[in-house]
């Protein structure tokens, strides 16, 4: 049909000349609609009271019952408090660090210890978090842990009981986290700053402009791109909260969910005994719906500043 | 809506060879793309393409059409000690196609996934018959109708379980309907101390003088000032355990929020433990103790169960449940020899009942022959030796002595099937004894589930439906307090279990209790 | 003279956070090698008082489990980072194209799957009753972790700022095909970009357990993180008071201390050593675009 109209219609050979574009997007598209979008027909779940005799299609629906528990306790909001605080400090942090490091591994001439570098910042993305609560219980135990035994006597402080303690986990916490993220999110910050255009910086050259000139009037302006980004991306996810850096790494201690408790381990938690797909399909709808509208409006409000930098 | 067609999947037109050439197809039209619109040059994954095509097992048509097919879902680990289960599976389907006609698959799945894997197993209609039930998602699994009823099928092909377990099956009925039977082993325990039998020695400890828990203090005492600082005398049995978790005197009813005091054997008040005096008066002692260093510090978040404590020469004692023959079992773990010292009487209630049962899934296609099945696993010796202690002369071995080891050069990380879930298939008692253990073990068991006291409320399962909201509420409040309070690292007198307890009734725990109460008056009602 | 501080003070810093890295994996090292009773006793130490090796003993009476874990781990690597690296180019491409019909819808369509997602079941019974990908290595492949939105993101935004769209439409007006720019201009300019995503990608194949856990009842297919992981999980699992009075039984005859540290250095050290070659191109990779850049 297509090849059938006149050549000398300009849209029709526009669409021609785009068709090829279509065809290179649909193995994608076709993926993200099979793996992403047909199974949130699936949310449905979350209204309804799941009785397997009538299998899933056909249960009750029961309106918002799922989600009720949420809300039931006042520990509601010291959770939501909890996972909008720690996922704003890494977002923030996760770009100072990430930037910082990506521009200091930019400086490093030899490419051997470019790569030792690289390797060693990497590696803490290579082991689960579960290993990861290992070796920190090995530091912060009270009995056999090695601040405890080794560090602290040393400095003249008296022994603390981390795992009882909350008000020390917020930085333990956060800690971890750039810790286990710093060297992803650096390469992704690295991988821009290598391909900005070298003319740029000899054209500040010859203007007499000094390197650290440079970086922070071309390398940073021309990362920005990218920080918004990673910055709108990281905003959509800003209600889920990694289950095993809060859940696994504080040991699951009662003593310190005041800090550590988000809403992840806290679905975990009600839900172990309960185990009903609805009340947690309820909890992902949640956490979604939350993400989503926040990332509308940040990207409303970037859209308003720098059309281009938005992401839709 | 989209997802109908999908969920309907296996009854409608949809057949396996042609939704894997669809699948197939979409690969291979993407790859095609890859090639089309590139110019040839440029690493194209077309090399990938055939592979896409190789056929992978599952898919392979069943040919024997005439054997029943059952799924047995277990829960186990994955490491060295269950690398046999294969040859496990073929011993078994050796008797039951020669006596029932059936063809067992036996499916292992890890503890920590195994109710997840259930639902979506159950969700996707897939094959599955036996599930392994155990007392705390018992109810949830009923009250979500996964398991159907067992009445008519035992009446007709289970006359070796209704043998077996006598009248406690009829403890586990929902609404007078059965819905899962009980394994056969310490269907009545009672709690205990457990301690190092060299220490015991070394200090003279009068073990007769050891009634309740209140006669530990002493002991605890004694031991701490000969070992010294660096020695706990009282650890955990299992990390992530409390203290007062392994000294119950209460029953439970199932989740332990809203309880009958003494056992249930005077009374059905449902109250809430937490508020009484008697764990006031627990919580104390065991803060006692804490603060004068019986206790580890980082009981709390310690890895270590009691077998590498003890081992290690860390600790002295420990509380659990126990049983029959329970020192020895622990003195194998420990690698010493251990003394069980009882501080409960032998009761029965429904959780001790229920702990570990065997129930049938709604999607079982063939809910005769599980049926059948379960009861071989009650009645046929040779299945429920091999369920419990593999292959003969390759897991173990029979020896003059009538006890049961393993064959020479074989050792607990060798052996391949060393589950050592024994009460977990069916009716142990029809297994041979292994070596260490009492030769009157079983005859000490049934004696004990025969003349333990029997709670009122023994048979009553709380149908946690209507309140599921407040529960979920309430677990979480308890996932906080529980440990830091039995434990003993919070001090009573500061208010804590106010706070505990009040932060409970806000979560709804009241309204449990009533509703608890309600189905338990009505459960005696009707009896 | 200003690049010469630059590098060292660089240097120094990378340095301590190098550091900071890999004690860890000294640490786990160490702890697989100690006596169990000694980390009982006296706690992880870099300098134990008594060596053991009992801990990879233990593992390696199971030594063809773990080799054939490793050959899927490394299959699926492969295969997923190179098959999904293609398709996100590709859709990332078509993104960057302002003028195309949908193009806003379909930018949004592609975010809007980070946020989004339906939740386990639905998905779990769309691949096994769909798909059936069950018990099949594709199980290892396909769910999840092909396609990711945010990847796409990422090397979409790359192609919008760091290629002149003026060499497109030179080359198109030269009469090239959109395949041609796409894989004449758009990919050589992009290594960068490509070794970064291409990375991430590899480590979420290499890390994944979550398909296996779902999709794989039978452990034929089971990668490195599936034998791995499922002893820790079932260990914490256990730990978390769950499973009743059974608990500290199970317990009692898990592995110890000593055998989860082993554990973790199984799953890790060959990933660290393979790394490095793996990283050559990385660095080729990412060198490689500036200069052209």
């Amino acid at each position: 049909m297509m090849l059938n109209s006149s050549k000398a219609n300009k849209s029709s050979k526009s669409l021609m000349r785009r068709f090829p574009i279509y065809l290179m997007m649909a193995p994608g598209l076709i993926y993200l609609l099979f793996n992403n979008y047909i199974p949130i027909a699936g949310l449905a779940i979350a209204f309804k009271d799941i009785d397997f005799r009538k299998g899933i299609l056909k249960s009750d629906w029961i309106g918002y019952k799922n989600f009720e528990y949420l809300f039931k306790t006042k520990d509601a909001l010291i959770i939501t408090r909890n996972t909008l605080l720690y996922n704003a400090a890494f977002i923030l942090l996760g770009i100072v660090f990430g930037v910082i490091t990506a521009l200091l591994l930019n400086e490093v001439s030899s490419k051997r210890l470019l790569k030792f570098f690289q390797t060693t910042i990497l590696s803490p993305q290579l082991v689960s978090w579960i290993v990861v609560s290992y070796f920190v219980y090995a530091l912060l135990s009270i009995d056999k842990g090695m601040i405890n035994n080794r560090i602290l006597p040393l400095l003249g402080i008296k022994e603390i009981s981390w795992y009882t303690e909350p008000k020390y986990w917020p930085f333990i916490i956060t800690i971890m986290q750039i810790w286990k993220t710093i060297g992803f999110n650096s390469i992704i910050y690295l991988a821009t700053i290598v391909g900005i255009s070298s003319d740029y910086y000899e054209a500040a050259t010859l203007d007499g402009a000094t390197r650290n000139q440079q970086i922070i009037h071309i390398t940073l302006p021309l990362l920005v791109p990218t920080i918004i980004t990673l910055f709108l991306i990281h905003v959509g996810r800003i209600f889920y909260a990694d289950f095993g850096l809060f859940f696994q790494v504080p040991m699951n201690s009662g003593a310190l969910f005041s800090t550590t408790n988000v809403i992840d381990t806290y679905v975990y938690r009600a839900l172990l005994q309960i185990g009903d797909i609805g009340m947690s399909a309820a909890a992902g709808f949640y956490q979604s719906i939350v993400g989503f509208i926040l990332i509308i409006i940040s990207n409303l409000i970037i859209r308003k500043f720098n059309k281009e930098n938005a992401l839709f | 809506m989209k997802s109908e067609k999908t969920m309907k999947g296996e009854n409608t037109m949809i057949k396996k060879p042609g939704f894997r050439r669809i699948f197939t197809c979409i690969l291979t039209v993407l790859m095609l793309m890859v090639l089309v619109t590139g110019c040839g040059n440029s690493t194209t994954p077309g090399t990938d393409v055939p592979q896409t095509n190789t056929n992978d097992p599952a898919d392979t048509p069943d040919k024997q059409e005439k054997p029943a097919e059952i799924v047995m879902a277990l829960c186990a680990d994955n490491s060295p000690r269950t690398a046999d289960a294969p040859l496990i599976e073929d011993a078994i389907n050796d008797i039951t196609l020669d006596k029932i006609n059936t063809k067992v698959s036996l499916q292992l799945f890890p503890y920590s996934s195994y109710d997840q894997q259930i639902t979506l197993m159950l969700s996707g209609n897939e094959p599955l018959d036996l599930i392994f039930v155990n007392n705390s998602n018992y109810s949830s699994y009923v009250s979500r109708n996964q398991l159907i009823e067992l009445d008519d099928l035992i009446d007709q092909y289970g006359s070796g379980i209704r043998e077996a377990l006598g009248d406690y099956l009829d403890a586990t009925a929902i609404d007078g309907k059965l819905y899962i039977v009980p394994t056969i082993r310490d269907l009545a325990k009672c709690y205990a101390v457990n301690m190092r039998k060299d220490l015991t020695d070394k200090y003279n400890i009068d073990t007769n003088a050891i009634k309740d828990i209140y006669d530990l203090t002493p002991v605890l005492k004694k031991v701490k000032e000969g070992e010294g600082e660096n020695f706990y005398p009282l650890v955990t049995a299992a990390s992530g355990r409390s203290i007062l978790s392994y000294y119950v005197t209460y029953d439970p009813l199932g989740d332990a929020i809203g309880v009958l005091l003494n056992d249930g054997l005077d009374n059905t008040n449902v109250v809430l433990y937490e508020e009484t005096e008697e764990y006031r008066d627990l919580v104390k002692l065991v803060h006692d103790w804490y603060e004068a260093g019986y206790i580890m510090r980082d009981i709390t978040t310690t890895q270590e169960g009691y077998s590498s404590l003890l081992k290690a020469g860390k600790g002295y004692a420990y509380l659990n449940g126990a049983k029959a023959g329970y020192a020895e079992q622990a003195t194998r773990n420990v690698g010493a020899p251990i003394l069980t010292l009882p501080l409960t009487p032998y009761i029965a209630n429904t959780a001790s009942v229920t702990q570990v049962n065997w129930g049938i899934s709604v999607t079982s296609k063939a809910p005769d022959a599980a049926t059948k099945y379960l009861n071989l696993m009650y009645s046929d010796k040779d299945l429920v030796t091999l369920l419990c202690w593999g292959i003969e002369d390759k897991h173990y071995k029979i020896y003059e002595d009538g006890f049961a080891y393993y064959p020479e050069g074989v050792d607990v990380d060798s052996s391949g099937w060393t589950l050592n879930m024994g009460y977990a298939m069916g009716n142990q008692f029809l297994s041979p004894l292994w070596r260490g253990e009492q030769p009157d073990l079983w005859e000490q068991m049934k004696n004990d589930n025969e003349t333990a006291g029997r709670s009122k409320a023994l048979g009553f399962t709380f149908n946690s439906e209507s309140v599921k909201t407040e529960l979920a509420a309430v677990n979480s409040v308890r996932s906080q307090y529980r440990m830091l309070i039995e434990c003993g690292l919070s001090d009573p007198d500061s208010g804590i279990i106010e706070e505990y307890v009040a932060k409970m009734k806000e979560a709804g725990v009241d309204k449990i209790l009533a509703e608890k109460q309600a189905q338990l008056d009505a459960w005696l009602a009707n009896k | 003279m200003q690049k010469k501080i630059n590098t060292l003070v660089a240097c120094a810093i990378l340095a301590v956070v190098s550091i900071s890295c890999i004690i860890p994996f000294i640490l786990l090292l160490i702890g697989s090698f100690t006596d169990n009773n000694v980390i009982i006793n006296e706690g992880y130490s870099f300098f134990p008082s008594k060596w053991s090796a009992a801990a990879y003993e233990y593992l390696g009476k199971d030594l063809g489990t773990m080799i054939n874990a490793y050959l899927v781990t490394i299959f699926t690597t492969a295969f997923g980072t190179l098959l999904g690296l293609i398709i996100s180019a590709m859709l990332a491409y078509g993104l960057v194209h302002n003028n195309l019909k949908g193009s806003r819808t379909l930018n949004f369509l592609v975010l809007f799957t980070i946020l989004f997602n339906g939740g386990l079941v639905p998905t779990y019974l769309m691949y096994t009753q769909l798909f059936h990908i069950k018990n099949t290595i594709w199980a290892q492949i396909f769910p999840s972790l092909l396609v990711n939105g945010f990847y796409v993101m990422l090397l979409r935004s790359y192609f919008r700022t760091n290629i002149p769209q003026e060499l497109y439409e030179a080359a198109r007006i030269d009469g090239a095909s959109e395949g041609c720019v796409f894989f004449r201009i758009c990919l050589p300019l992009s290594l960068p970009i490509l070794a970064t995503v291409g990375l991430m990608q590899g480590l979420a194949y290499w890390n994944s357990w979550l398909n296996g856990l779902y999709y794989l009842t039978d452990t034929k297919y089971y990668n490195i993180q599936n034998v791995l992981n499922r002893l820790l999980l079932d260990i914490r699992y256990l730990q978390s008071g769950f499973f009743g009075d059974m608990a500290s039984e199970l317990l009692a005859t898990m592995p110890t201390d000593s055998v989860i540290m082993a554990i973790a250095v199984i799953g890790v050290i060959p990933i660290l050593f393979i790394y490095p070659f793996f990283q050559k191109y990385y660095v080729k990779g990412i060198t490689l675009g500036g200069v052209k850049g």
